[in-house]
Order: structure tokens, then C-alpha cells, then sequence
């Protein structure tokens, strides 16, 4: 801590030694950490979607009888059940018509309510599988529908946006790693005399490479900080804009989400500084 | 103190620096170095130093081998040094007073007292009044004034210097021997390299080592009263 001042000047003057180069690696670091973000920020829309969906998911069982209250006190007790409930004829007809919209004068069409009742069950997405089997078991099943396709699609989704985010974090991470490793080499390498007059002096390895290792931290913190500025910017337009036109799909909280960016960023580019700086020193023949 | 045994230095290239040399420093003695270009003075200055490992022999710093102690020790022995180079090896870019203070950071004194020690320093250089001047603005002769002070700064039990009075006027060589030859009174060892072999005799008391083509050829106290 005595020597604070010291390795600040001291990092400052390396920068100044490359300030040009230094300036593009910033920025270059940066738009790399922003396709970090923007990749991140797609999947945390595609995650959020597929939760509530999940959340949501429900499949539909049709009877070849009218002994609904039976079935669904039977079907109450198999634990991947959530909640049930009997929709009576009235109420599908209700709910096709708010689907229809302003479609739905062809309802109108029909004599009689063309809908049947039918029970509603909520459960845990993951478990569907074994429910339907052991709805299926009971004898008075007529249909069961469910919406396993789109859900698997919607889950698909979000598994590649994760596999794509992961592999953007391993792409990130190395070309951080391999830009700063290069900065720290080249101003070792323009400060190759001084290093040597200083372990001849004896000073400890920890104070040589300190100024080096903040150089390194420093640069890609400021990088973290332009990505992290752009991708508010970025957030504030697409909540803007899908918010407007696209009302139905559900979003992450904003402000959430905000923080989430700013915390991923800074503490991303400054465990990178770190570790981009280790490498170059590590790597460097002096 | 410094302790030199059976010394051969050859360099990669064939040329051999030193040959067969025993030389025993103790504390507190005042040595100079003296003999032509080429003799080895460099050479036997960068032997004590650790910079270079002999063909043959050893070098013993406080009866240990510099050449074999692990490198936290032999930073500790370094440390124990001021070294005085040729070549200066001041930090460009940076003030008069920020090398003098560089050369104090890594002993845990605080700020305060390394500025304090710093400017005391170069006052007895003759330099405080440029004392925040870049050391590219500085004159050769002030620039081997401000790696003097660095090395004395330190307060080191043995100072090493190659050359210290090269660039320097008669009167300002003359300070800088007297204040180097000075340090003796708090023990410290003063090993000298010259080319100035007339400026010897304005000290009392010292030893003086000759060399020429790697080899000694003559080591003599010479007591001026």
C-alpha cells in the first residue's frame, strides 16, 4: 500500500509508452466484451420466455364421460400435479373467443357450443412425461393435449443460446487473455532495462511486475466499462422498442437486467486483466 | 565480507575476463579497483554482484556462496548493496528525486521518510536544487551524481561503484571520493573502479588492487597520514 502512488505513475508511464496501441486494444477488447454482453442479453430474454412458458405449461384432458369431479380428484393425487381444475364448456368457448379476437363472430357460426369440457392441469414441465403416463392409465381418458412440441422448441432454443453463450465466454476469455498477454509483453520488453536495474537493486518480483499487472487489469476495466455503457444503451432500446411493438412477450425486469450487464462486465474484465497480465509476465523471456 | 576464491571468468565468447583470483574484502575497507580498459575491473564488480557466475571458484558474500543462494536470499544481499554503474541505469522519463527514492521503496519505509532520506541524499550530491528535474535534462556528470545518491541513499553495507568519478570535474570527483570514502565511518565496505588513480591519493587508509588482462597484478594498502 506504501508504494500505491508509485505503481499508479508507474503503470501510467507504461501506457503512455504504447498509448496508441493501447487505446485500440481498449476499444478492441471492449467491442469484443459487448458481443459478450449482447450474446448473454439473448439469452437471458430466451431464458426468461422459457420459464414463464414453463411456469405456464399445462396439458389439456378430454373424457369419454361426463364424471369429471372422479377423474380430477384422481389425477389431484399424482405429485407431478401443480393444480387442477374442471373448465366447463361456457369457459372454453369463453377463452376461444379472447384467442380469436375479433375473429370470433365465426363461433357464431355453430348451433351449439362446439367445446367440450375438459381438465386443466398445471405441472412442472420436466415431469409431463410421467403424468401423461399415469393419465393415461386411467380409463375414462378420451385425449390428452399437450404442447410439448413448441415447449421443446422454446427449450431448444434457450439450450443453444447457453452453449453459444458459454462458448462466447471461452472465445471472449482467450482473445482477452491473448491481447493483454501481448501488451504486458511489449512494455516489458520497452521496459526490459529498467526491470533489470531493478532486480539488480533487489527489489522483490511482486514490486516489478505490480505496475505490469495493473496496466493489464486497468485496460481491460476500461474496456469493461464502454461495454458495459453500450450494452445499457442497448437494453434501454430493445425494452423500447419490443415493449412497443411486441406487448405480449414477456421481458426480464430492466433494471435487473442493468445491473446484471454492469456486474457481468466489470467483474469479467477485471478478472481477465488479471489473468491477461499473469500470462504476458508468465510467458514473457525476461 | 567479500570473499573471492580461485576466480576464472570466461565469457561465452572465449574471452577470459579474470583469471585464477583471490581477493578477501572486509568490512569497512575502502578498495580501489584500478587498471586499463579490458583489465576486468567491470568484471570483478559484476562477480560480487551476482550478475555473472565465475567459470571457476566462488564468490562468498558474508561466507555464503552468492551464486547458490535462492534468489529471495540473494535479492536480501542486493539489498544489503549500493551499486554504482558505468552506465548509471537511471529510470528515464522520471525526476531526479524519484530514482533516488526508487532505490529505498522495497525496504518498507514510508513515503515521507524516503523523500526525506532522498533529499537529504542529494543535498550531499549537490542536487537538491534539481531535485524534480528530469534526469534527461541533467548533465552526464549530474546523472552519475543522482546514481551515487541512489546508491548511498540505501545505506548499504557494501558500495559497489564502477567508475563513479568518469564524468565528473576534478572538484566535483573530489567531493564525490570524499563523501564515498566518508560512508566508512558507519562500516560500510567501498569498492571502487578508476581510471582517476591520481585521485587515490587524496585518500587515507585505503587498498589499492590492480589489475590488467583479467589477472592481479598488485595489491597494496597505502596508509596517507
Amino acid at each position: 500500500m506504501k508504494n500505491t502512488g508509485y505503481f499508479l505513475k508507474e503503470t501510467w508511464r507504461i501506457f503512455k509508452s504504447h498509448t496508441f496501441t493501447n487505446i485500440l486494444s481498449i476499444v478492441s477488447i471492449g467491442l469484443i466484451l459487448l458481443m459478450f454482453s449482447l450474446i448473454f442479453m439473448g439469452w437471458q430474454f430466451t431464458s426468461n420466455i422459457v420459464e414463464i412458458v414453463r411456469n405456464e405449461a399445462e396439458i389439456d384432458v378430454y373424457l369419454n364421460n361426463s364424471d369429471f369431479e372422479n377423474t380430477r380428484d384422481s389425477i389431484a393425487n399424482f405429485p407431478e400435479v401443480r393444480e387442477i381444475r374442471i373448465v366447463e364448456k361456457e369457459e372454453a368457448y369463453a377463452k376461444m373467443e379472447k384467442i380469436l379476437g375479433s375473429e370470433s363472430k365465426v363461433l357464431t357460426y355453430f348451433d351449439e357450443n362446439p367445446f367440450q369440457s375438459y381438465l386443466e392441469i398445471k405441472m412442472n414441465l420436466d415431469e409431463v412425461n410421467s403424468l401423461i403416463d399415469n393419465i393415461e392409465k386411467i380409463e375414462n381418458i378420451d385425449y390428452i393435449r399437450d404442447n410439448r412440441d413448441i415447449l421443446d422448441r422454446i427449450d431448444s432454443i434457450s439450450k443453444v443460446l447457453s452453449t453459444l453463450n458459454h462458448l462466447i465466454i471461452l472465445a471472449v476469455g482467450i482473445t482477452t487473455i491473448l491481447i493483454i498477454s501481448h501488451m504486458i509483453r511489449q512494455g516489458i520488453y520497452q521496459f526490459k532495462d529498467k526491470i533489470s536495474t531493478l532486480n539488480l537493486l533487489g527489489a522483490p518480483p511482486l514490486f516489478i511486475v505490480a505496475p505490469f499487472i495493473l496496466e493489464g487489469t486497468l485496460l481491460t476495466v476500461f474496456s469493461g466499462i464502454i461495454s458495459a455503457l453500450a450494452s445499457i444503451l442497448i437494453i434501454n432500446m430493445v425494452f423500447g422498442n419490443i415493449s412497443g411493438t411486441l406487448p405480449f412477450l414477456p421481458l426480464p425486469i430492466k433494471n435487473e437486467m442493468i445491473a446484471m450487464t454492469i456486474y457481468l462486465n466489470m467483474s469479467i474484465s477485471f478478472i481477465l486483466g488479471i489473468l491477461g497480465s499473469i500470462f504476458g509476465l508468465m510467458t514473457s523471456k525476461n | 565480507m567479500i570473499d573471492l576464491k580461485k576466480i576464472t571468468l570466461k565469457y561465452r565468447n572465449g574471452t577470459v575476463a579474470l583469471k585464477d583470483m583471490n581477493i578477501e574484502i572486509r568490512k569497512g575497507e575502502l578498495v580501489f579497483i584500478i587498471g586499463e580498459s579490458g583489465s576486468g575491473k567491470t568484471s570483478l564488480l559484476k562477480l560480487f554482484m551476482g550478475m555473472v557466475v565465475p567459470t571457476e571458484g566462488i564468490v562468498m558474500i558474508d561466507n555464503q556462496d552468492i551464486n547458490k543462494m535462492n534468489a529471495s536470499h540473494k535479492r536480501e544481499v542486493l539489498k544489503s548493496m549500493g551499486p554504482i554503474f558505468q552506465e548509471f541505469k537511471l529510470m528515464k522519463g522520471t525526476t531526479t528525486i524519484e530514482n533516488v527514492m526508487l532505490g529505498l521503496r522495497f525496504y518498507g519505509y514510508d513515503n515521507n521518510y524516503i523523500r526525506t532520506e532522498a533529499i537529504n541524499t542529494l543535498k550531499k550530491v549537490g542536487l537538491s536544487h534539481k531535485a524534480n528535474i528530469k534526469i534527461e535534462d541533467l548533465s552526464w556528470g549530474e546523472n552519475q551524481r543522482v546514481a551515487i545518491a541512489r546508491a548511498i541513499a540505501r545505506k548499504p553495507k557494501i558500495i559497489i561503484a564502477d567508475e563513479p568519478t568518469g564524468n565528473l570535474d576534478h572538484d566535483n570527483a573530489v567531493n564525490i571520493l570524499n563523501l564515498l570514502s566518508s560512508l566508512r565511518d558507519e562500516n560500510t565496505t567501498v569498492i571502487i573502479t578508476t581510471h582517476a588513480t591520481h585521485l587515490i591519493g587524496l585518500n587515507s587508509d585505503v587498498r589499492v588492487i590492480q589489475l590488467k588482462d583479467g589477472q592481479m597484478i598488485g595489491d597494496e594498502k597505502r596508509v596517507i597520514s
